[in-house]
């Protein structure tokens, strides 16, 4: 009815919608306040950090005294052999864990997708567990088991005759590698597992029915309709490996605290002990330096991020 | 072929069964070794199953090094993170989605964008600047409110596509009936929100009860305060490192069991938590 009037009398109509919209308002303001927590939060807790860490990079900063020193901070770290070091590694444990976790957790999915595995769920829960512990307590728990001397692994090597004397791990970087890399297959393959299951589950059957009516056998079946079919997730768990392993932290902190002498110590971990005296007694606060290796550090992961996705998309363009 | 397929599935299950060995060996060796005496763990570490149990190392973790403490610290900070976490996230995810204040959709875009932008521990110390300024560095406020208000727009961003998703007749109905936009939320859409309420509390309990950087800087000049990662690698570090592995191990079951038993309860949000929120880096 008044509807009807609105329609007929155009004056009435927009005196209607106008103490409708002045509802919308107070509404509009209440929504407001209610975003309005996250909103501040997110400028003090995220936006001010980044933008400190920008601002600061072109100064020379000890906690007491702010002196513009322009570039010269950006020159050092490019002058920085350490730190390219760490950045090398971190890429290094990167792409080793993505080589073994990859193509464990897609078997692992495969087999626990097909019909002829009972038991499931028990098996699924128990692959995932690692993930839901502390990085942190992983690293402590793994730096028991490969104790040096009289570790529980070594003694389980040497009672099968795998090795004939204690294997010092971590005063090697060859062996401090090894742990680094089995400890995040053994963490993380579960994740990507789950991701791959729920890749395979969004397959039709049809396809795999039509393959067997080629005749094609579980060989052909996996490379021409699992693999391609499951292409779209396995790009986004190579992205999320990426971009999680280059922020590890955590692990490397407590597993091998960098060591031996430095080797394995990533990116997150070397500008964190320029900014905080984690285990040095001797720390000289460089925070402007340290900032510059944090904007240095962005920007790289940011470019790796970015090639990556290039990268999938001409993949993506050339095969559709 | 069909003896083919038997022994298929035969050497599956095999497979199978020594990937849960290699996954469950490390906790349950952590497990037996800290049931040992702290003789047997200095004298005779590499031995998996102990000679005698003993209870020792809880009660000295728990009386004597602080543990008692650090258990209580780390519920303390995930329950206020997990509290601060799903009010301020559901809120902000129905205002994003509902209602229509000037600017909302930049805003919404600038928090989208820094989503995917993690620093770690780049950004760690102007927070801590930042705690200072506030009066709340060296205590866990400074986790607990750098957690809940600066890191949550994935959570923020679920609770918008779940309340995108809803019907919007019930609110329309409710609204006829005189309930403004703050009682929409609280009587009609908050009950709806269980399901992703379940999911988000799991992931910000298992973020805050692991977490070990954040509340490791923020505690570095008050080791009361800590929480139990760090106050159990804060004895790794320590000068008498190998003689208080008994504490760690024991300190590390503290740790790692209530984590273990909340997952292997609420293990479908755990799943859904990480399907859905998969992009958290």
């Amino acid at each position: 009815m008044r509807k009807a009037n609105n329609i007929v009398k155009g004056a009435e109509g927009i005196r209607a919608f106008g103490s409708n919209s002045s509802r919308n308002k107070k509404d509009n303001r209440q929504g407001f306040l209610m975003a309005l927590p996250p909103l501040i939060g997110f400028s003090v807790f995220t936006f001010y950090p980044i933008l400190w860490v920008f601002v600061t990079s072109f100064f020379d900063y000890d906690m007491i005294t702010y002196k513009f020193n322009g570039l010269h901070n950006y020159a050092n770290v490019f002058g920085d052999p350490l730190y390219w070091r760490s950045v090398l590694f971190t890429v290094k444990l990167v792409i080793y864990t993505l080589i073994f976790q990859l193509p464990l957790a897609l078997f692992v999915a495969i087999l626990l997708n097909s019909k002829m595995i009972k038991g499931k769920t028990f098996f699924r829960t128990a692959f995932y567990m690692p993930n839901v512990i502390s990085m942190a307590i992983v690293g402590l728990i793994f730096s028991f088991l490969f104790s040096s001397y009289d570790g529980i692994v070594n003694n389980v090597l040497m009672a099968i005759g795998v090795v004939e004397e204690p294997v010092s791990w971590f005063s090697s970087t060859l062996g401090a590698t090894f742990v680094a890399v089995l400890v995040s297959v053994w963490q993380g393959f579960g994740s990507n597992m789950l991701f791959f299951l729920s890749g395979l589950v969004g397959i039709p059957n049809e396809l795999y029915e039509a393959a067997e009516v080629d005749g094609a056998n579980a060989w052909q079946k996996f490379k021409n309709v699992t693999l391609p079919m499951l292409k779209p997730m396995m790009q986004i768990i190579i992205m999320i490996s990426i971009t999680a392993g280059l922020k590890t932290s955590d692990l490397i902190l407590v597993l091998t605290n960098g060591g031996p002498a430095g080797t394995t110590e990533v990116v997150m971990t070397y500008l964190l002990k320029k900014f905080i005296p984690y285990d040095s007694m001797e720390f000289v606060p460089q925070l402007g330096y340290a900032a510059a290796l944090g904007v240095v550090t962005s920007v790289i992961i940011g470019i790796i991020t970015m090639l990556y996705l290039r990268m999938t998309k001409k993949m993506n363009t050339s095969v559709y | 072929m069909k003896t083919k397929k038997y022994i298929g599935t035969i050497f599956a299950y095999i497979f199978l069964a020594i990937l849960f060995l290699f996954v469950i060996f490390p906790i349950f060796c952590t497990a037996m070794s800290s049931l040992k005496t702290n003789f047997e763990i200095l004298k005779n570490p590499g031995s998996i199953i102990p000679e005698s149990f003993t209870f020792d190392n809880y009660v000295q973790a728990w009386k004597i090094a602080d543990f008692s403490k650090y258990t209580f610290n780390s519920i303390y900070m995930a329950f206020f993170i997990v509290l601060g976490t799903l009010f301020f996230s559901t809120m902000a995810g129905y205002s994003f989605a509902r209602s229509n204040f000037r600017g909302k959709n930049k805003l919404f875009l600038m928090l989208t964008c820094t989503m995917f932008l993690g620093f770690g521990s780049i950004t760690i110390y102007p927070t801590l600047e930042i705690a200072k300024f506030l009066h709340i560095n060296n205590s866990l406020w400074g986790v607990i409110l750098s957690t809940v208000l600066g890191a949550n727009v994935i959570n923020l961003f679920l609770v918008r596509n779940y309340i995108m998703g809803l019907d919007l007749a019930i609110e329309e109905a409710a609204e006829i009936d005189g309930c403004n936009f703050i009682m929409r939320f609280f009587l009609i859409v908050l009950p709806i929100l269980r399901p992703i309420i379940a999911t988000i509390g799991i992931l910000s309990f298992q973020g805050a009860w692991n977490n070990y950087l954040l509340p490791m800087v923020f505690t570095l000049g008050n080791p009361k305060a800590a929480p139990l990662t760090v106050g159990i690698v804060a004895l790794k570090g320590s000068g008498q490192g190998a003689a208080s592995w008994n504490l760690m191990l024991a300190g590390t079951m503290i740790s790692i069991v209530p984590m273990i038993i909340v997952y292997l309860i609420f293990n479908k949000q755990f799943i859904h938590g990480l399907t859905s929120g998969g992009v958290k880096g």
